[in-house]
């Protein structure tokens, strides 16, 4: 412990070092694109500061998680209430929490330390903690608006983490510290709402009880009572999730129906993915990182690809060597730090019908590899006093390697054109990094380089529709600002009209752009033709989702053809019936169209919404638009 | 000589030191400076941005490892100073040197304390302090501490060095009473660390560990804790020899791997082998004779050794090596030291000096190996002087010192003034090609920029014709001196036009590019010439540029360089942008790594704003460059560009 409070000193300018030079590295990032769900997570709540009424909607009205991830959303909201609706300035609150985040798993690792008697434990805490900054599989969170969500559950995870480290304390000092506690259940909770697989925050504290402290009090001694309660705690925790799985695993495995995978082929490819993971946090491999994995081989067996055996074989070696290793007090200590990693992966990595593989998903797991490092290295140091100061001097060298893999990295994602560029080199079988390829040259005025990437977009797909390629190259000719041929335009569907079209997000695009005439020629009427010849049919609930129907009926809205707009609409409520925007959407069309039994209809379900406090305040504020005497 | 004094006789030594280099400080860019630093865009970067840092210091393209470290120091020199300027370069390497004296006076410290553990603590200072102040004032250094890229050897030298003294230091203390695991580990740890930094200041530095078997079997001799161990003793010997009996296999099973390199060069494996053993002897000369008139920038006038007795001195240079080495182990017992510094000597030379195919003579290539030799000579001259009692025994080493500070000083000041440098450097080589042409390329450089310094009509003039002079001298003494009479085709089309016959110049160079291979300032001369064409002021008969370039594709079929110089012809003759771009796009097909083409055809192409080629050449850059060496310019390029973000 002396030796420890000795290294202070050091340790605290070397974490001012540490975080100034993530910022520096980071800093040229934040002025980077939007993307993915930055559209529709972030970029959607605009003028707040002119809409104040609009905050708790934007608060409580995200549907990325079960819960609304409210805490998270609220610092969004907060952020653009009080700084500015810019998406660098999101970006650049998400480092403050990366820096944030780095200070507090220095200080958890330094108190961990510090209870192994580690020789200068701060420092070893700071580099670790330093090489969980700069590891390059951050940039994809921290750079990533809307990861903020797994960020600031983090952040909350290490405040329960650390609370629960001082809680433990007084335990082991025979006092019971309830304020702690309280503080450990506040922050668990604030966590899950802030992102919901922050719940794995509960085993992760029980192993760590388990394993590394293994319920000891500070003269060394094991607390029996405690040691069961953890112990059955864990125990039943296991076997509660085994039985639900059992139980359900109908359920779930029904849940991946709209996946090109089943939940066995999931289960069997998240093998090989931790161990990409492992491999891109210990040695990245930079080119192949990014936001779109897509391109990730499904293990459709045990023997499919092969490489899905190996990393099995590989596990199931990782895991008789922890059983074994259970038996020293050392190997619990190791332990423990690949639990953290698995069950740091155990909501987003396992049966729920998540995709296969992002990078995200590492930002709290990947402490329990650094830990693991962090107590590789110290058995080394154990081994004398001279061999401290050259293995920390090691490990700097290695956490100041991961940050010249992070720098160009960070470069790379303050550039649109580079980002593309870097996604398609570094996964060139990835339909979605095709596809941005496409969006950017087809931005760029480039449309026959675009077609070249949309095609590759197209073969790479496992699920694409041709009508869905049509539609893309309909909006990249539209981007390029290219007059689309009628022909063209009439393509989509051609090929399997039973279920045209399995992209929404592209069907919604091309709308958008012709809902804002974006597309100078193109024939918006005669597309709009084709695609109720298409859509409105009697098999509409087996033809598209649901989503699909309200698009076409926003560009119906477009061309003033209400009639359509209004059947359209009630297609979508009927595969999403009681949906409130659906209901809206038929209100105005109805009134457009001088139906007003419609209209009073949907007005009386809108009100008894209302009444149950159901609608936020735009909705209320669209409904009064109908409800409110002029 | 207690500890204070002798710190501040080494504060005298040092100050001493810098006002001998003092009037080089001021002295011009010299040849390789020009590609690594001063046509380096990457060093005219935004210090504000970290990754700009990043990709100057792997900017370099020498050596397989970029020499990050050396250009890093660079890159901080130009973001401190706002542009790369000679003479604060110039005083970097002067603060280097210092700083690697500093490390062979401790290096010889620790050396003596094992060498001779009886002899007063004060006196071993004293041979340190000489070991030091020799080596500081080693006037063959001068090539390396005032030419601003060989810092890359110095940053190399100075974690080598350190690594040598912490190694003597611990060995020590290990023969006498052994060591921990721990302190083993450590030490290994410590000096991987410091075999890695000097491998990133220049790649010698993978020498480290090899050196450190030379203390190993001249020193130390397998003591441990107090006992002889045989068994340690082999095993230096054997991880000695190990790397040559390695080299040697490879060689045998992979010779393109060492071999292919040969291919651009006009000597053989075995002719630079065999040249090396007589220029070791030459290098051994000057560094324990200054005599300075031999010393110069340009060695090319160093007769090559075609076989054992041609010329007759390799076979006898050869064999006092083979002597040399034989009577250093013979008297290891009694003369550790000697052994010590001919293994530092050809160990050190090992990488440079051996069968790597690179360029035959360096002098900077002596600044570590003369360290052993330093630390031979502080103490051969302390012993053996102070024999004859405590006076001599100071002056002695104190007259040495004086005289290779005065040769450093002569030395010193030549370098000062570019002319000055290529006239001396000349009148020491004068059968050297290059020297000749560095006198001619200086004239020229004051004939096209009289203002600069402060030229008369007359003396303009002079200037041309002694520049012509010296150009016709170099093809007399070699006909296919490409860079020569390219010159004397360019002065005579411009300047001489009436009196001269141009064209015969240009016929003579093409046949010289039929008959020699091409060398890198052979490049540089045609690209030279295709300018001068392209722009007109060089006048040729119809057509000759375009059969030049067709012959030399001919010779160097998907040669970069050539397409280069083919494309820079093309851009000096406002050639239409088509027939630019079909060059280019020919030559990049096959080759994706060409980034220097394929921003030319991007600038190309931006020009047409044919953005869509534009991303896919900017995307295929990024793929074929790992390392992202190249990001800060594709940075630049998009953040400038009408193309960014749709």
């Amino acid at each position: 412990m002396q030796r420890a409070a000795r290294s202070w000193p050091v340790a605290l300018p070397l974490l001012a070092v540490l975080l100034a030079l993530t910022a520096w590295l980071y800093w040229p990032g934040t002025s980077g694109p939007p993307l993915l769900d930055d559209m529709s997570s972030v970029l959607v709540i605009d003028d707040l500061q002119g809409e104040r009424e609009r905050f708790w909607d934007v608060v409580l009205g995200d549907g990325s998680g079960p819960l609304g991830r409210p805490v998270t959303m609220l610092s969004f909201a907060v952020e653009k209430l009080w700084l500015d609706d810019s998406l660098q300035t999101s970006k650049r609150v998400n480092l403050v929490l990366h820096l944030v985040n780095g200070v507090l798993v220095a200080a958890i690792f330094g108190v961990l330390l510090a209870h192994l008697a580690a020789p200068a434990a701060p420092i070893l805490a700071t580099l670790l903690a330093g090489a969980w900054l700069l590891a390059p599989l951050q940039v994809s969170t921290v750079l990533y608006v809307v990861q903020r969500m797994a960020m600031l559950s983090t952040t909350f995870m290490l405040c329960t983490l650390l609370a629960w480290l001082l809680w433990r304390r007084g335990l082991a000092a025979g006092r019971l510290a309830w304020h702690w506690l309280a503080l450990v259940l506040l922050s668990a909770l604030v966590a899950i709402f802030a992102k919901e697989n922050a719940v794995v925050i509960i085993p992760v504290l029980l192993l760590l009880e388990a394993l590394w402290f293994q319920c000891r009090d500070t003269q060394g001694r094991v607390m029996p009572r405690w040691r069961r309660a953890v112990h059955g705690a864990i125990g039943a925790g296991a076997a509660g999730l085994l039985l639900v799985a059992a139980w359900r695993w109908e359920a779930l495995a029904a849940a991946f129906r709209h996946r090109p995978f089943s939940l066995e082929e999931r289960l069997l490819t998240q093998l090989r993915v931790l161990w990409d993971y492992v491999g891109q946090l210990w040695w990245p491999d930079p080119q192949r990182l990014g936001v779109y994995h897509d391109d990730f081989a499904i293990s459709h067996s045990l023997t499919e690809p092969l490489t899905t055996l190996w990393a099995a074989i590989a596990w199931g070696v990782v895991g008789a060597l922890t059983l074994l290793a259970l038996r020293w007090r050392q190997g619990r200590w190791a332990a423990l730090g690949i639990a953290w990693f698995l069950v740091g992966h155990a909501v987003e990595g396992s049966v729920l019908p998540l995709e296969l593989y992002f990078e995200h998903r590492n930002y709290f797991p990947a402490l329990g590899l650094f830990l693991l490092l962090g107590l590789g290295l110290l058995a080394l140091m154990r081994l004398g006093p001279p061999m401290v100061a050259p293995v920390l001097t090691l490990l700097a060298v290695y956490v100041f390697w991961l940050g010249l893999q992070t720098s160009p990295l960070v470069q790379i994602w303050s550039s649109r054109p580079l980002l593309a560029m870097h996604h398609v080199n570094g996964h060139p079988g990835s339909a979605r990094a095709n596809t941005d390829m496409a969006v950017l040259l087809a931005g760029a005025g480039a449309l026959a380089e675009a077609r070249q990437y949309s095609e590759r977009a197209f073969r790479a797909s496992s699920g694409e529709r041709d009508a869905d390629r049509a539609l893309r190259d309909l909006a990249l000719a539209c981007l390029a600002a290219v007059a689309v041929a009628p022909a063209e335009s009439l393509a989509s569907g051609a090929v399997n009209p039973q279920r045209p079209v399995s992209s929404v997000t592209t069907l919604l695009t091309l709308v958008r752009l012709l809902q804002d005439n974006a597309c100078p020629g193109f024939p918006r009427a005669q597309f709009a033709d084709h695609m109720a010849t298409l859509f409105l049919v009697d098999d509409f609930e087996r033809r598209a989702a649901a989503n699909v129907y309200s698009s076409l009926a926003v560009l119906e809205n477009a061309l003033g053809r209400f009639e359509y707009a209004l059947e359209y609409t009630e297609q979508f409520l009927a595969l999403s019936p009681d949906n409130t925007r659906g209901q809206l959407m038929k209100l105005h069309f109805a009134t457009a169209l001088g139906k007003v039994a419609v209209a009073e209809e949907m007005i009386a379900a809108l009100q008894v919404k209302q009444a149950a406090g159901e609608l936020n305040v735009g909705e209320q504020q669209t409904l009064a638009l109908y409800t409110e005497q002029p | 000589m207690n500890v204070r004094g002798y710190c501040l006789a080494a504060l005298i030594g040092a100050f001493l030191t810098v006002l001998l280099y003092l009037p080089g400080l001021s002295g011009p860019w010299l040849f390789d400076d020009h590609p690594n630093l001063l046509q380096n865009p990457q060093l005219e970067f935004d210090p504000r941005v970290a990754d700009e840092w990043r990709t100057a210091a792997l900017s370099s393209n020498s050596g397989p490892l970029r020499r990050p470290l050396a250009m890093l120091s660079f890159a901080a020199q130009a973001a401190a100073d706002g542009a790369l300027h000679p003479l604060a370069l110039k005083a970097g390497n002067l603060a280097l040197h210092l700083l690697c004296a500093v490390l062979v006076g401790g290096l010889a410290w620790s050396i003596l304390a094992v060498v001779e553990p009886g002899a007063p603590a004060s006196r071993r200072r004293l041979w340190a302090l000489f070991a030091a102040a020799l080596w500081a004032l080693q006037p063959l250094h001068v090539s390396t501490v005032l030419y601003p890229v060989q810092r890359m050897a110095q940053v190399a030298a100075l974690f080598m060095l350190a690594g040598l003294w912490l190694y003597a230091h611990w060995r020590q203390r290990w023969a006498l009473r052994g060591a921990t695991p721990a302190e083993l580990g450590a030490a290994a740890i410590w000096l991987a660390l410091l075999t890695g930094l000097a491998a990133l200041g220049k790649e010698n530095g993978l020498l480290l560990p090899w050196l450190l078997l030379a203390l190993e079997v001249s020193l130390f001799r397998g003591r441990w804790a107090g006992r002889e161990s045989a068994l340690l003793l082999r095993l230096g010997w054997v991880l000695l020899l190990l790397p040559l009996f390695l080299g040697l296999a490879l060689l045998l099973q992979a010779p393109d791997w060492l071999l292919g390199g040969y291919n651009n060069r006009d000597f053989t494996l075995l002719e630079r082998l065999l040249t090396q053993a007589r220029l070791l002897w030459q290098y051994l000369y000057l560094l324990v004779v200054p005599d300075i008139g031999a010393m110069g920038l340009h060695h090319d006038d160093l007769r090559l050794s075609r076989s054992l007795l041609t010329p007759w001195t390799t076979a006898l240079a050869l064999a006092a090596w083979l002597l040399l080495v034989a009577v250093a182990v013979w008297l290891r017992h009694r003369l550790p030291l000697l052994l010590l510094a001919v293994l530092v000597y050809l160990l050190g030379h090992s990488m440079e000096s051996g069968p790597w195919p690179l360029e035959m003579v360096f002098e900077h290539r002596n600044y570590l190996p003369s360290a052993g030799l330093a630390v031979f000579a502080g103490w051969a001259l302390g012993q053996g002087i102070a024999r004859l009692g405590p006076l001599p025994a100071v002056a002695v080493p104190l007259l040495c010192c004086l005289i290779y500070g005065g040769f450093l000083f002569v030395r010193s000041s030549t370098w000062s003034d570019e002319l000055r440098l290529a006239q001396v450097n000349s009148l020491n080589h004068p059968d050297s090609v290059r020297a000749r042409h560095a006198v001619a390329n200086v004239l020229m450089e004051r004939f096209l920029a009289p203002q600069d310094h402060g030229l008369d009509r007359q003396q303009r003039a002079i200037y041309l014709a002694e520049a012509r002079q010296r150009y016709q001298e170099n093809y007399r003494s070699n006909a296919a001196d490409l860079g020569s009479l390219i010159m004397l085709y360019q002065i005579d089309s411009g300047y001489y036009g009436d009196q001269a016959d141009p064209g015969r110049w240009l016929a003579l160079a093409r046949d010289a590019v039929q008959s020699k291979v091409l060398q890198v300032s052979d490049y540089i001369a045609l690209q030279s010439l295709m300018r001068c064409l392209g722009a007109g002021r060089c006048r040729a008969a119809g057509g000759e540029a375009e059969l030049l370039i067709t012959e030399l594709e001919q010779r160097y079929p998907g040669s970069l360089r050539i397409a280069r110089l083919h494309y820079e012809y093309l851009l000096a003759t406002a050639a239409p942008r088509e027939a630019r771009m079909a060059v280019l796009e020919q030559h990049l097909a096959p080759s994706v790594a060409a980034s220097r083409l394929r921003y030319r055809l991007i600038e190309e192409l931006g020009a047409e704003q044919r953005f869509g080629p534009i991303f896919e050449q900017a995307r295929v850059l990024l793929a074929n460059d790992p390392g992202y060496r190249e990001l800060s310019s594709l940075r630049h390029m998009f953040s400038t560009s009408r193309v960014e973000a749709p």
